[in-house]
Parts: C-alpha cells; structure tokens; sequence
C-alpha cells in the first residue's frame, strides 16, 4: 500500500512537472514503459492508466508544439516509415490477427514512441535527459539483480520484469549489455561527482547481473561490449588489465553449474536448447519465403498450426531478432531494419569523424561512439534472441538521426560565424 | 530492501525530469549545466588534441 502511495506521490510530481515542461511527458512515457514500477505497487492495476495518460500527453505535445525537428525526410526517416507500414500490413494481412495482435500492438507502440523521439528530440539537453530517464529505468533492474547475484553467489539465475522484453534471462543480459555503454556515456560528460557515482555503481552492477543471468548470449554480448569498450579507450592495455583483474575476481565467486552451462558455447551443435534454435531459424526462413511480400504476421510462426506442413511441427519462439522481422513482416520490413542499423552505424562514424578534437563537440564524438557500441551489442546479442522491438535499440537509432542533424546544424552555425568574423 | 531501491530510483527518475525543466528554458538556463545531473564543461582544445582522461 505504501509503494502505491509513494509512486501515486511521485507520479503526480512528475505530471506537474510536465505542465511547466511539455518534453516531460515523453520522458514520463519512457520511464514508465521501461521501469515499470507500477507493476511492484500494491495494486498495479489503479496505475497502469498512467502510461496510457503519459503517451496521450505525449501526442498532445507532439501534435501542438513549435519545438520539433522539422519533417525533411533522410535515407533513416523513410526506411523508418517504410518499416512501420510493413509492421501494419503485415497484421492487416496476417495469417491469424488475433495471434499477432499482442506483438503488433508490442511493436507498434516501440515504433510511435521512437517517432515522437525523431520529432522531438532537438537539443543536447534534450538528448541527455532522456539518457538519463533510460539509464534510471533500465538501471534499477541491473542494480537490483546484480545485488541479488552477490546476495546469493550466482546461485540459480535472474530474469527481467515480467511482460516486458526483457523479461527472460537472455533478453535481460542484452538490454543491460546495450545500456553500459550509455552509462559510460554519461559517466564522461556528467560533472557532478554523486552523478557520476550513481552511473558506475549502476554500470558495475549490470555486468554483475549480466554474468548472474546464466546467459550464454548475454557472455558473448558482455565479450562484445568489453572488446568495444577496451578498442575505444587510450590507454588500452590498462584497460584491458583492469577487465581482466576485475572478471578474472568475480568468476571464481560463480557456481560450477554457471561454467558448465558456460561451457556448452563450445560444442554448441551438440546442444539440444542449441538445436531448437537452429530448427525455429529453418521454419522462420522457409516460411519466410512462402510469405515474402508481408510476412505472416508477427508471431505467427511460433504455432504447430502455421508451421506442420515444413514437416515436424513446432512450436518455439525464433529466437533471432533478424529472422523474427524476416517471418513476421517479410523481406523488404527485413531489408528497411537492416537498412536503418546499418545507416545510423555508418552515422556514427561520420559524426565521430566530424567532431573529433572539435572544440564544443566532444560530448558529440562520446556519444557517436556509444551509441555505436550499444547498437554492436545489440546487433551480436540478438542472433539468438527475439527482440526486434526492443526500446533500447530504438532509441539508440533515433539519437543517431537527431544528433546527426544537430550537430550538422551546429557545425553550419560556427562555420557561418567564422566567415562572418573572418569578413567584419 | 528493494523497496528503497525502488524508492531511491524514483526520485532519481524526479531528479532527472526536474533537472530537464531547470535547463529547458523554462527556467531560464538552456546548455544542460545546472543541477545534479548537470553536464561538464568541456576543456578548450587548443593545439588539436582532446586531453581529457580516456
């Protein structure tokens, strides 16, 4: 009763502060889908309202306000609206829409949430906050189930918020994996000691909980996120050392059974969770390619009725992010998601290159380079695991486009400027 | 124990709502430099090198 007081409480303080600041219901928006804490009050059903009052605010605001992006279309914006169409024929279209429907409305309210980032986040300021909204959200669960590890010495393993997509285990290690390195991110540019206390401790716990997650994926997406981590830093080697001592540390405190499942990375062909997956990848593909145009629908594939006539009937999840979208919405959803990664990957690079040792824009060329890291996790993490509408990666494509044309607009102004000094 | 965790997290998530509004314009500041959460200054770069730590 009293946490649903005290989240009654801080829910209001919060829409409070969305009347003296319209941006604050999207940052409201994101908090609640992401954390979910009303799921942890007494009664979670009295607040699940809120998140559907945060995103109607949300499309008030977007739909009222001056303050946006203007809408000039790029290579991202229309790949981005390609793949939301497909997201809705597919469904129109699926092969049974009451099967799909729970994915489509999953995945369709990802797509709207990232389109209102794309409109409305236009300022550094803006970006940072909601950093800081996501890293708090998703930052709870890691620091929650990174003590709940060394409570217990990795006994058994931790899951994400149930209802969520990062409810299992596996999905759980990789929307942690994918959020160091924003924490990093705003460990560099935070100037506020307690600031940067809170983003390490929440960082350090997460790789914790990563471990503690018995996740196979989540190991290969934590070797990831630390080679990326180790290449980007100057000092490499001492980095390197400090991972090292650090892993090498927390590895003996694990239980024999996490090296034993741990090991089966090796011989994975002999692996029967391995297999399953490997026979859900064949069903996705073959009915991919009966259903090119549209897919049969988010989800469909999972069921023995859809998949019987390729031979034994199954029914499992895809367990591949890529071959969900292929399954699900068909090839040219699938070639707009690739598209999208692949260009706001390509965009990092760019705006690295452009802002390095640039004076104003360093906090430009950290972010490029996390956003990137964030997205490799992302891109390794998933071959195993169903999370094609996953926020973290939605927002990190989304902060791509919005801190390319930003710091694009910038660099305009300050050359503009110089030319007119140069000229005066 | 989670439960102020839980609490903690939520008034952290205030902070960062409140910090935005502070430098939003609403409240007159507009480069992210006040408050808790507020943003470091970056070093001037003069001969074409970030030397800030790694």
């Amino acid at each position: 009763m009293i946490k649903t007081i005290a989240l009654l409480v801080i829910t209001g303080i919060a829409f409070a502060l969305y009347t003296q600041a319209g941006f604050v219901s999207l940052l409201i928006w994101v908090w609640l889908s992401i954390m979910m804490p009303q799921a942890e009050a007494y009664n979670p059903a009295i607040l699940s309202y809120s998140n559907l009052i945060a995103g109607v605010a949300t499309v008030i605001f977007l739909i009222t306000t001056k303050d946006k992006n203007p809408a000039t279309p790029n290579i991202f914006t229309i790949l981005f609206f390609i793949f939301t169409g497909f997201v809705i024929l597919s469904q129109i279209f699926s092969l049974d829409s009451d099967l799909s429907y729970s994915p489509f409305r999953v995945g369709i309210t990802v797509l709207f949430m990232t389109y209102a980032v794309l409109a409305l986040v236009n300022t550094k300021v803006k970006i940072q906050a909601l950093l800081w909204v996501f890293l708090i959200s998703i930052g709870y669960y890691g620091v929650t189930r990174g003590l709940y590890t060394i409570a217990n010495g990795g006994a058994g393993y931790i899951t994400g918020p149930g209802g969520t997509l990062i409810a299992d285990n596996n999905q759980l290690a990789v929307g942690l994996a994918m959020m160091v390195p924003l924490s990093y991110y705003l460990t560099r540019t935070s100037a506020d000691k307690r600031a940067r206390m809170l983003t390490m401790g929440i960082s350090s716990l997460s790789i914790v909980a990563i471990i503690g997650t018995h996740s196979r994926g989540g190991l290969i997406s934590l070797g990831v996120l630390v080679l990326g981590l180790i290449l980007r830093s100057k000092n490499k080697l001492l980095n390197l050392l400090i991972f090292i001592i650090a892993i090498g540390g927390a590895l003996p405190l694990m239980p024999d059974e996490w090296f034993q499942r741990m090991d089966t990375i090796s011989h994975a062909e002999e692996d029967s969770s391995f297999n399953g997956r490997v026979e859900a990848w064949n069903v996705a593909i073959k009915l991919s390619l009966e259903h090119p145009i549209l897919g049969v629908g988010a989800h469909n594939q999972y069921f023995p009725i859809y998949n019987a006539h390729l031979g034994t009937p199954i029914m499992r999840a895809t367990h591949n992010a890529y071959l969900e979208i292929l399954a699900g919405h068909g090839f040219l959803a699938f070639g707009a998601f690739l598209g999208m990664m692949a260009i706001t990957l390509l965009w990092c690079s760019r705006i690295k290159k452009l802002t390095k040792n640039k004076n104003g824009f360093l906090w430009a060329n950290d972010l490029a380079g996390m956003l990137q890291l964030s997205m490799l996790v992302y891109g390794v993490g998933v071959m195993a695991l169903s999370m094609e509408f996953w926020f973290g990666l939605w927002l990190n494509m989304a902060l791509v486009c919005n801190l390319r044309a930003i710091i694009l607009r910038e660099l305009k102004l300050t050359s503009t400027a110089k030319m007119q000094r140069a000229y005066a | 124990m989670t439960a102020i965790i839980w609490l903690f997290f939520l008034i952290m998530i205030i902070l960062a709502l409140h910090w935005y509004r502070q430098n939003s314009g609403a409240a007159g500041a507009f480069d992210g430099t006040i408050g808790y959460f507020a943003m470091k200054e970056e070093p001037e770069i003069s001969d074409g090198k970030d030397k800030r730590n790694p």
